[in-house]
């Protein structure tokens, strides 16, 4: 069988690139000022920057100006765009796919997160994405909201929910397999990452 | 699609079934559910038991229909699949049914302790209402394999 490589957004974009564009492309109806985006993918703002001035030069975004902030935004005119959101959307897209899918939930959820290979950005062609889902939701209500980000991202998500009582229970009785989750790398959509990190 | 169209693609195969075999898969479905029920095994385990339960139903409605799946990677979740054509359920059931089996996979080879407990109670509901639908269905379109 074919190895597939590691990271596909590594590999195409690098790996602030893909951040960047994942955020921007993520969200193509909204304009960001450098600060959000530095912010928004813990990166340094002179790197931030960079990358968009070189997508901005290239035509992948625009800017515009309002007072003294200036804006950048997903280009929707350019020719690649309906392609590159939709390779976005399949690598680190995911994240902020699920993110604004949980987001109706998200008074009721404590956690929600991403393990497994997506989070270790080791995904291949067939992974699924596991979500864990700490709350006060039912499997319901969960599965309604990602059923289109499903066929967004063309992989198929296995959610995994437990109440806030139920996984510090588990994990407080040595559970293992949550014990092997909170040891492994995680992609945070809903919650503290202070109180989680407490939990490991 | 339609499950003659699966057959053409080879993930399923024609073969007529008997009362008996209709019988004993309901058979298989009632040991599992109450397997599902017993509290003092562990959440993986009656958690299988209850999709086991649940596959086992889907496969009465297919094998009602005249046909088996063919053995081969992912012949579980065709079986789940086949509800669309067999009993035209619902794709929210079917998208359950879906989870459900991965999660069943991973808890039989990956990882012990993956269940929750709503995980549990919704797949025991689930098998329950999968194997009153179908045995209602039975009756109604295939009353002749009702009769063993």
């Amino acid at each position: 069988m074919r190895a597939y490589a590691k990271s596909m957004d590594d590999l195409i974009f690098g790996q602030t690139r893909g951040r960047v564009l994942a955020l921007l492309y993520g969200h193509p109806d909204r304009t960001f000022y450098i600060r959000q985006v530095s912010r928004h993918i813990g990166t340094s703002v002179g790197t931030v920057q960079r990358e968009l001035v070189t997508l901005y030069r290239f035509g992948l975004v625009i800017r515009s100006v309002s007072g003294r902030q200036v804006y950048y935004q997903a280009n929707r005119a350019h020719p690649v765009f309906v392609e590159l959101h939709s390779l976005i959307a399949k690598t680190v897209g995911v994240f902020h796919l699920l993110g604004s899918a949980l987001a109706p939930l998200a008074n009721r959820l404590t956690w929600a997160f991403v393990y497994g290979s997506m989070a270790r950005r080791d995904e291949k062609a067939g992974s699924d994405v596991d979500l864990m889902i700490v709350g006060d939701v039912t499997l319901d209500e969960v599965l309604a909201k990602l059923a289109s980000v499903e066929r967004a991202i063309g992989r198929a998500i296995n959610p995994t929910l437990y109440t806030a009582n139920e996984f510090r229970t588990r994990l407080e009785s040595g559970n293992h397999f949550l014990r092997s989750v909170l040891r492994g790398e995680k992609v945070l959509l809903v919650g503290d990452p202070d109180e989680l990190g407490k939990m490991g | 699609m339609n499950l003659e169209k699966w057959a053409e693609y080879g993930w399923l195969r024609a073969e007529p079934t008997s009362p008996k075999e209709i019988a004993d898969l309901l058979g298989i479905v009632s040991r599992d559910l109450n397997d599902a029920r017993v509290a003092a095994i562990s959440e993986d385990r009656r958690f299988e038991a209850a999709f086991n339960a649940a596959r086992t139903a889907a496969n009465a409605a297919l094998r009602a229909c005249g046909y088996c799946t063919v053995t081969q990677v992912g012949h579980h979740l065709k079986t789940i699949e086949s509800l669309e054509f067999t009993m035209r359920a619902d794709s929210r059931l079917i998208q359950k049914l879906r989870v459900f089996s991965k999660k069943r996979n991973a808890t039989s080879y990956d990882s012990a302790g993956n269940v929750s407990n709503q995980e549990l109670e919704e797949a025991i509901k689930v098998a329950e209402g999968l194997r009153q639908t179908v045995t209602a269905w039975l009756l109604e379109t295939h009353p002749e394999l009702m009769k063993s």
